[in-house]
């Protein structure tokens, strides 16, 4: 680990990497630390911007609801130009996934709706190219959904006849096929990770090519659906070889949270952000950020061996996430809430959890997180600035729900590009870098 | 016009007491003969109990004919079901001065009962039990033991079926039938497809425990039931090895139980009366008290992460104005031509579930008295389904293991639940072999056959046989996997499959929301949120009115 760079910031997940990658832009030297592999692995590897308003009710352009003022904090924050910002940072985005070898694509600046392992259709505003010719606002006529008899997790029969039981946006009849592998050596069950893994060696990816085109063979499909889980760094490649040999269309089905796509999408941003000359950094612990005279100077970090460390930084980024990736935490018994590395702790909203498991207009609690003011830079009780060099990103980050509004990843993407530039602008402002 | 059935006798509740007397009426020759279950076997009062089975030291003190049947049924349940048993014996603890006369009162009585105690070095004790107090000033060594309640159930069950009896589960009794003082049946609507259904029958056993008063009502017999509510909260790994009982008078809070080959530890319990056992709900105030009563024996619990809190509701009965504790746990029956001059309609109360067994012994010698013949009962003598032979299940695991490539600690989990029948589950359907739940190491296979075998029909009733859900995520990830699979196997719709799901998310939520609400399960809540509401969509499904 490095003693001292320009910027540091904490948490790898997608806002965090955001960050790094838009603070590393202009030749400064970033360090990106973090605890674990960051919520995004857990993630469809899908860009939801906005699927649903607070209200339940689906958005068909999801880019114009960031920057209204209406939509509030973090959608819209004062000073930032959210609107302009937030299409600077998707092509940002778009950048990073490329040089990491998983581009992705939208439609027409609308949200397509993709079809999920639970057998429901979720929007996004653009898909990983392995995902992209599932969106069923552009799919019609017969698709066969394939499972592998060895990885339970996506159940082709069961998913196809949930689809085939979605009323809305379709005009698609669902059929399915459970094939085995024989790569698998006879193996009862594996894991997403290493069937991916063994799909990037060429013959594998041939064995399935002709597992297909014989599980076709009937004809008359249109497009055919994949568990997710067709390579992992040649996925891109896999797919556009499956697409030309068996001349249809192919797609990987969205999955749960045991997600390849969504480690895909860490690998290929870190990836992408080695190349830009910035070095990520897992199991390192940022236990304390020191201040002085309203500045944080350095961290005290801890490795998974337990021995202390000491980072000193001219701007910091906190992007450790919420509930899920652990930056949120709920203090046991004590009806509190706290984000220990910025030393924050709060009550808990009076009824958290609604009694309701899916109450459509969510929990009180999956909204709470840390405000910040214009700069990026959070608040704490006495409404001041925790300190005048620190920004937050990403699921941190208080006033939305992203498991109602379906908006994670466009918050982390805007907001991770925001929380770099103005980590840029404070480094600037001290005449330059440390 | 609706269906109509005989059977020389009916049972109404299918907890542990009602299985135990279908079991025991069909050992003794009535085969033709109907279980009825308003939910599920074990849903209610047994599937909900504290696990414990009881060696007896609880109830020396107040209770000591309590005491005694614990003793005998403690070891009768070790013979006859002995894989739905954890036989790691309890310890009882002093930790403080003043309660080493109580502990002197507590053995006088114990030898009165021949309730087996060790003493043993407290010392060894606390070596052994490193998040135990350090301030241990006796330990008493006790038979009491963790068991799994649905199994047992299920197994009295299982028996009684072989035999020819019948189960009906999730099947609501309407109406009880009497013309001219004696019982000629029931009305019985299955909540499942809403079919309603006449039963003819002469003996009518009520083993509805709370709800025995609402039985009795459909008669047109009021009993005096006091029901009484009983919290427990589950936490997420076994924080000891033996059931942990405090040395003290009875109290809230006294007996922590680590559910053997469970990866579950389950502190209880509270009493207090209630008026509506359907109401009955857990309080953080519960909690609280529950909790404030181990910490001196076990300080580490503040600590520990609080899976979910349930609470069950025992069956008291008594006249007068004695309540909770004050109560004996003995079994009470009431022959209601005695008491009400209504023939053939007998009610088993009270008790508890160590000595359910005994309870349906009593009500059976009933049946057979007003029948006017002599059958001995031999339900302590024969082994349950799975216990046939007890030498060949620890050998089983490692068999099955290694035949069928399953691993070690998930066969031996299954040994535990299903004894010698383990084998056939992982033979008979060999491709569903493998892990559907990572957190409580539940096979495929014992889904399907459950799914099969055991009239499982909703997640939750997987759950009960199966314990897919009660693990750390509590069924965050496998309730798809186990949805799927139903699907298949029982070959259901698309909307049936989405709306097993969506209830048992719902049933699940249950426990999750309280505990989250206190922190511990925040996260695992929070992911659970993430999953459904964005990959499913089914909150929006919800408002669109997909959820059919």
């Amino acid at each position: 680990m490095r003693q001292a760079v320009d910027v540091a910031i904490i948490g790898a997940g997608a806002s965090g990497l955001m960050a790094a990658a838009k603070a590393a832009a202009e030749g400064v030297e970033v360090a990106v630390l973090s605890k674990g592999y960051g919520a995004t692995v857990l993630s469809t590897g899908m860009v939801d911007l906005m699927g649903y308003t607070p209200e339940g009710k689906p958005v068909s352009e999801p880019l114009g609801t960031y920057g209204s003022a209406a939509a509030g904090q973090p959608y819209s924050l004062p000073e930032q130009d959210t609107g302009n910002r937030m299409s600077e940072a998707i092509t940002l985005f778009d950048q990073l996934a490329t040089e990491g070898g998983l581009p992705y694509q939208g439609y027409h600046d609308r949200n397509g709706y993709f079809p999920t392992s639970l057998g429901t259709a979720k929007p996004s505003f653009l898909a990983p190219v392995t995902a992209v010719q599932g969106n069923l606002l552009e799919l019609d006529g017969k698709v066969l959904v394939v499972g592998f008899k060895e990885y339970p997790a996506v159940a082709a029969n069961f998913i196809a006849s949930l689809l085939n039981d979605l009323k809305a946006r379709q005009a698609v009849t669902w059929a399915s096929q459970t094939i085995s592998l024989p790569f698998l050596a006879g193996r009862r069950v594996s894991r997403g990770r290493e069937i991916a893994e063994l799909l990037d060696r060429e013959e594998n990816l041939a064995t399935l090519t002709g597992l297909l085109a014989k599980a076709l063979a009937e004809g008359g499909y249109s497009a055919v659906a994949l568990p997710p889980v067709i390579g992992f760094k040649e996925a891109a490649a896999n797919i556009a070889s499956l697409q030309s040999d068996l001349k249809l269309k192919v797609f990987e089905l969205l999955p749960g949270p045991h997600s390849v796509p969504g480690q895909r999408l860490t690998a290929a941003l870190i990836k992408a952000l080695a190349k830009r000359g910035v070095e990520v950094e897992f199991g390192l612990t940022v236990k304390k950020l020191n201040l002085a005279n309203g500045n944080c100077v350095s961290a005290e970090v801890w490795d998974n061996a337990g021995s202390k460390k000491a980072l000193t930084a001219a701007s910091w980024v906190v992007a450790t996430g919420d509930l899920v990736g652990g930056g949120l935490k709920a203090i046991p018994g004590e009806a509190k809430l706290s984000v220990p590395v910025l030393g924050l702790q709060w009550d808990a909203p009076a009824e958290p959890w609604a009694t309701t498991c899916l109450i459509p207009s969510g929990h009180q609690i999956l909204r709470e997180g840390v405000r910040v003011d214009g700069k990026m830079r959070p608040l704490a009780g006495s409404g001041k600035p925790v300190a005048s060099n620190i920004f937050a990103a990403g699921a941190l980050l208080a006033g939305y729900d992203y498991t109602r509004q379906l908006s994670g990843m466009g918050v982390a993407i805007l907001t991770g590009y925001l929380a770099g530039i103005m980590a840029l602008q404070s480094l600037a402002g001290r005449g330059g870098q440390r | 016009m609706s269906r109509e059935v005989s059977f020389d006798a009916v049972v109404v509740g299918g907890g542990t007491t009602g299985t135990a007397v279908i079991r025991d009426l069909a050992m003794r020759g009535i085969t033709n003969a109907l279980l009825l279950e308003k939910d599920d076997l074990a849903a209610g009062t047994s599937g909900k109990c504290h696990s414990n089975l009881h060696g007896g030291g609880r109830y020396v003190i107040n209770d000591i004919e309590t005491a005694r049947e614990c003793v005998e049924e403690n070891i009768i349940l070790r013979q006859i079901a002995p894989h739905t048993v954890d036989p790691t014996n309890g310890i009882f603890i002093t930790v403080d001065e003043e309660n080493l006369e109580f502990s002197k009162k507590w053995r006088a009585n114990a030898d009165l009962t021949g309730m087996y105690y060790l003493p043993i070095d407290p010392e060894e004790v606390m070596r052994e039990e490193p998040l135990l107090s350090r301030k241990i000033l006796e330990v008493f060594e006790t038979y009491d033991a963790g068991f799994d309640p649905f199994r047992l159930s299920t197994s009295q069950a299982l028996d009684a079926v072989r035999r020819g009896a019948k189960v009906w589960n999730h099947s609501t009794c309407e109406k009880i039938l009497v013309n001219g003082g004696k019982v000629t049946g029931l009305i019985i609507t299955n909540t499942q497809n809403g079919e309603k259904v006449t039963v003819r029958t002469g003996i009518i056993v009520n083993a509805a425990g709370p709800w025995a008063g609402k039985v009795c009502a459909m008669a047109g017999i009021d009993i005096p039931m006091k029901p009484d509510k009983g919290t427990m909260v589950v936490y997420n790994f076994r924080l000891a090895r033996p059931m942990v009982h405090i040395m003290r008078m009875p109290t809230d809070g006294d007996a922590l139980v680590s559910m053997g080959y469970q990866s579950t530890t389950i502190l209880g319990t509270t009493s207090g009366e209630i008026v509506e056992p359907d109401e009955a709900r857990p309080t953080l105030d519960d909690v609280d008290r529950l909790e404030k009563g181990i910490i001196d024996g076990f300080p580490w619990i503040k600590q520990a992460k609080r899976l979910r809190y349930f609470c069950g509701v025992r069956p008291l009965c008594q006249a007068g104005p004695a309540t909770g504790r004050e109560i004996s746990r003995r079994l009470i029956l009431i022959d209601h031509k005695e008491v009400h001059g209504v023939e053939g309609f007998v009610t088993i109360t009270g008790g508890k579930y160590t000595t359910a067994r005994l309870m349906a012994k009593v009500a059976v010698d009933r049946v057979f008295q007003w029948l006017g013949k002599e059958v001995e009962c031999t339900t302590h003598l024969e082994p349950l389904p799975g216990a046939e032979d007890t030498e060949k299940v620890d050998a089983d695991g490692r068999k099955l293991a290694s035949v069928y490539q399953i691993p070690f600690y998930t066969a031996h989990k299954l040994t535990a639940r299903y004894g010698v029948e383990s084998d056939a589950i992982v033979a008979g359907s060999e491709e569903y072999n493998y892990p559907i739940c990572e957190c409580s190491q539940i096979l495929a296979s014992e889904v399907v056959h459950v799914l099969k075998n055991e009239w499982a029909v909703t997640l939750d009733d997987v759950r009960r046989r199966a314990r897919t859900g009660m693990g750390t995520c509590q069924g965050t990830f496998c309730t798809p996997r186990v949805a799927a699979l139903m699907q298949k196997v029982k070959g259901l719709g698309a909307a049936e499959t989405r709306k097993l799901m969506i209830d048992f998310l719902i049933e699940r939520w249950k426990g999750m929301q309280t505990t989250s609400t206190r922190g511990d399960m925040a996260s695992e809540a929070a992911l659970l949120q993430a999953y459904y509401g964005t990959v499913g969509d089914f909150p929006h499904l919800k408002a669109e009115g997909g959820e059919s």
